[in-house]
């Protein structure tokens, strides 16, 4: 920068001398007169990157969340399905799966932010939590209605920092995959498990952060996979 | 002895057979007699995951064929999904009668929602493809579900040709997923008869 200075003063003593100098040296402090301004006003590109992902959004409905977040753990909503339509078949009860979900979450959420114990919560609050437990497929998904938002709005009421984080897992059974030796036909198998999180600010109602992992495999509370894909959930848990 | 047992397994075939007949002869359901046009609504991608790009163009138009060929309603697309915009799953399986009459377009009255809830396809020792879809029959006037349906479709090669192709079993594995899914119909007798 001191090399550039010394440059441009040259270049200026050069034009004053000249016989039209001084309009020469007018030419000269107008170029260089930018230059300083743009040279003091920028900043280290690093620095400047890493505030606009600081603030950059997920997608355009997802919004940067309050600071001082108190973040409501809801009830995970877990459901059975089969691709057929009949009734599934798990051995493993809903329970299983949603101690392995808040488990998860209060693992990666806990030391982020202040985790609100449901108990401790008033009858109010509870009654809103309990509503929007029941709209978490498509909360956690990030989909917000106007039901949820309504019910968010009215939990803003008691505190505007309030946040929930929905959790949904959908465990898909379905025909396994086959092979005919006759044929030479093959199948693969139709069973899957989907799990979604979303985290959403009571205030603006809008989805601060959310994630989702699908795996094509009946996945049991006990898998090394469920593990696996929880961790992979919470990988980019943020919200600063 | 043996005439009796003969006689016997006649009258079983023959009680069997009219027993069929009378089945087939059951008459159609009315709700499905009335239907004069079904609006099929552009397929909703209620898919999870990753999701890669499929023609729902095409599927809507497999759709309509069959329900004209093969279940003999007459049937159409429509280009809108109506007033309600984008639909959610959890809408079309707890609809109440508001939302019924918000779907598709304003003139339609039986309109019919179909949702791709996964279509795959990959190597495995050849390659496969699965397809699932499900479906929606509402009639606006009452506001009510009348059909609903699920669909789903496998296809799959083995070996090196298999593997050859596996660009064409995401199409199989939805084409079956749609006749499977119609299946479940009742089907409507030939116009004319």
């Amino acid at each position: 920068m001191g090399n550039r200075l010394s440059h441009h003063q040259s270049l200026f003593r050069n034009c004053v001398s000249c016989p039209d100098g001084f309009l020469r040296a007018s030419v000269c402090a107008l170029l260089v007169v930018p230059i300083f301004a743009m040279m003091l006003t920028a900043k280290p590109a690093n620095q400047d990157q890493g505030s606009v992902d600081a603030v950059r959004p997920v997608s355009p409905e997802v919004a940067t969340a309050p600071t001082r977040l108190k973040i409501i753990l809801l009830k995970p909503s877990i459901r059975f399905e089969d691709v057929n339509g009949k009734p599934p078949r798990v051995k493993d009860t809903e329970e299983d799966y949603g101690r392995r979900l808040t488990e998860a979450a209060m693992k990666v959420v806990g030391p982020k932010a202040a985790l609100l114990d449901e108990s401790k919560l008033d009858a109010p609050v509870l009654q809103a939590c309990g509503k929007l437990e029941s709209l978490a497929s498509r909360l956690a998904r990030g989909e917000v209605n106007e039901e949820a938002a309504g019910e968010l709005a009215r939990l803003a009421t008691f505190d505007e920092q309030y946040a929930v984080l929905v959790q949904f897992l959908r465990l898909k059974t379905g025909p396994w995959g086959s092979w005919s030796p006759i044929t030479g036909q093959i199948t693969s198998s139709m069973s899957s498990t989907l799990v979604q999180v979303a985290l959403v600010s009571a205030k603006t109602g809008k989805v601060i952060w959310k994630g989702e992992q699908f795996v094509r495999k009946r996945l049991k509370p006990t898998d090394g996979g469920l593990s696996k894909a929880l961790t992979l959930l919470y990988v980019d848990f943020d919200f600063k | 002895m043996r005439q009796r047992l003969n006689c016997s397994l006649m009258v079983l075939l023959l009680t069997g057979i009219g027993a069929m007949n009378c089945h087939a002869k059951n008459p159609p359901d009315p709700k499905f007699m009335a239907i004069q046009n079904i609006s099929v609504l552009p397929i909703v991608d209620a898919r999870a995951g990753d999701k890669k790009s499929v023609n729902m163009g095409d599927v809507q138009k497999t759709l309509i064929g069959l329900l004209n060929k093969k279940k003999h309603y007459p049937a159409s697309a429509a280009g809108t999904s109506g007033e309600v915009g984008q639909i959610a799953v959890e809408d079309l399986e707890s609809a109440v009668p508001s939302y019924v009459k918000k779907l598709g377009p304003a003139d339609a009255r039986w309109v019919m929602v179909i949702c791709l809830d996964d279509v795959v396809s990959k190597w495995s020792f050849g390659s496969t493809g699965n397809a699932e879809l499900s479906g929606f029959l509402f009639d606006k006037d009452s506001g009510e579900l009348i059909w609903k349906g699920k669909g789903v479709g496998q296809a799959g090669q083995g070996g090196l040709m298999g593997m050859a192709m596996k660009g064409a079993m995401k199409g199989q594995a939805l084409l079956e997923a749609t006749q499977r899914l119609l299946k479940g119909m009742p089907d409507r007798p030939k116009p004319g008869k």
